[in-house]
């Protein structure tokens, strides 16, 4: 009784979400295929004798409400477009499936990632026969970050962590050069040590060892494209966490990210260079262009930005403009308070970005 | 928290339904898609975890993630060596394949 049930709310959720427009025609047609799929599963279980398995069923019904959970923020209205925006562009560099990012918005200092597997939808058209043409990445993040995109670059490693997920980067990094073959991290036990254990304390290593791979790796992603605003923001998001059994401390992971943007030789670094060439990818490089705002923000006019490169290199300018104008603010920003710098700064970035966006889809329009 | 959730981030929802219902001999009536479906991944799995070399652009990530798992357990992966079909998958095998997906968190 309470699968079917759970089935008839959410889709009773998933109706009352289609009756809005939406920003975005992808999204209305994602959740037009999620009410599909309720409906034709609620339809076989109600069918006697039921025309599917009711624990194959469970396991759907779970699949779907985690879906439905990230189209919260996506349709309220509240999802910082441009962010998002940005991140659609990046999602172009890897794959070839129609990916749609759905966030939600959340009340606690953290942003996180979920994902699902391609394989999931795979099995709902094969079991179902319903084609579910969207590979969402789900993002959460904080309400009050929700119209500040400069502190809004964590969901760049975020992003790392769905490149990572739906590529199996860091599992083919770890099959390619286990736990016990290194290279070492920092702060954890030495791979030449863990390859003498057993039991549970081998498998504890093993984990820290892979938690530890994903993050690194998700890290690189983010400077990559959003440089040394991801690296400014942690400094300040988390300037002194001790290492974790689930993450690197702020120190390892700070040094890796400089590794990177300095080009400095680094094995950890090499080994997802590796990982992604199986899966043939090219390597992590700067994915990103500066923007020159000094002059343009200074006279508080937002930028034009003519590529997905200047996109991404806003995030970059517009926190070293922002920190520039809090040490040490001159011309017209002279007289302006620290909180009026900054969310005038995060405006302007804001601005910048949905006039690209507008733009672009003038263009789109006029030369269909 | 009411009941152990499930790992957010893991690739077996599905997978591991199907194996706890060979684990527990339950009648659980499985699909003949989703009977191929595991197969090939086990199958994949094997073949990716004796030889990482063959991991390439195509391979699931589902394969990718068991084949992590099951490297290590020696016992398990001569058995999965004799296992030609879906019906071939014991319910011994299937209870030492749930321990392993069960093993971490990702």
């Amino acid at each position: 009784m309470l699968l079917k049930s759970n089935l008839r709310l959410l889709l009773a959720q998933l109706d009352g979400l289609a009756e809005t427009p939406y920003f975005s025609s992808d999204l209305d047609q994602y959740i037009n295929e999620l009410r599909a799929v309720l409906a034709e599963l609620l339809s076989r279980l109600e069918s006697c004798p039921p025309r599917v398995d009711p624990d194959l069923s469970q396991s759907i019904a779970h699949g779907v409400w985690r879906l439905i959970q990230f189209l919260t923020g996506s349709t309220a209205k509240q999802i910082p477009y441009e962010v998002v925006y940005a991140i659609e562009r990046a999602a172009n560099d890897w794959g070839t499936s129609k990916l749609l990012i759905t966030t939600a918005i959340i009340q606690e200092a953290n942003f996180y990632f979920h994902s699902i597997d391609r394989d999931f939808f795979n099995f709902i058209e094969r079991e179902l026969g319903i084609k579910i043409n969207y590979q969402p990445v789900q993002i959460a993040l904080p309400y009050i970050y929700r119209h500040k995109p400069l502190f809004c670059v964590p969901l760049f490693h975020e992003f790392g962590h769905f490149v990572d997920t739906a590529n199996g980067i860091v599992i083919i990094s770890l099959l390619n050069s286990s736990e016990a073959v290194g290279p070492d991290l920092p702060d954890v036990k030495p791979s030449s040590e863990i390859a003498k254990l057993s039991g549970q304390e081998r498998e504890y290593w093993d984990s820290v060892v892979m938690m530890h791979r994903k993050e690194y790796f998700a890290d690189l992603v983010s400077v990559a494209y959003v440089g040394e605003a991801m690296l400014g923001f942690l400094k300040e998001f988390i300037p002194n966490d001790k290492v974790s059994a689930s993450h690197p401390s702020s120190v390892a992971r700070f040094k890796l990210m400089t590794d990177f943007m300095d080009g400095t030789n680094n094995p950890i670094i090499n080994l997802f260079q590796d990982a992604l060439s199986h899966r043939g990818f090219p390597p992590l490089t700067r994915r990103f262009q500066p923007v020159a705002i000094d002059e343009i923000f200074g006279n508080v006019r937002p930028c034009q930005l003519n590529s997905d490169e200047n996109v991404f290199g806003l995030f970059e300018s517009g926190w070293k403009f922002l920190q520039g104008m809090v040490d040490n603010p001159s011309g017209l920003w002279k007289t302006l308070s620290e909180a009026e710098i900054e969310r005038i700064t995060n405006d302007l970035t804001e601005k910048s970005i949905r006039n690209r966006m507008i733009m672009e889809g003038w263009r789109a329009t006029a030369n269909p | 928290m009411l009941a152990a959730a499930p790992d957010s981030n893991s690739m077996f929802g599905l997978i591991h339904v199907v194996l706890a219902s060979l684990a527990q001999r339950s009648k659980i009536s499985i699909s003949d898609s989703l009977k191929d479906h595991l197969f090939k991944v086990l199958q994949d799995a094997f073949a990716i975890a004796s030889n990482p070399i063959l991991i390439n652009r195509d391979t699931s990530v589902e394969a990718l993630e068991l084949a992590l798992r099951i490297r290590k357990i020696n016992s398990l992966m001569q058995q999965i060596s004799a296992i030609h079909s879906f019906e071939g998958i014991q319910a011994d095998v299937a209870e030492k394949l749930l321990k392993s997906i069960s093993h971490y968190a990702t």
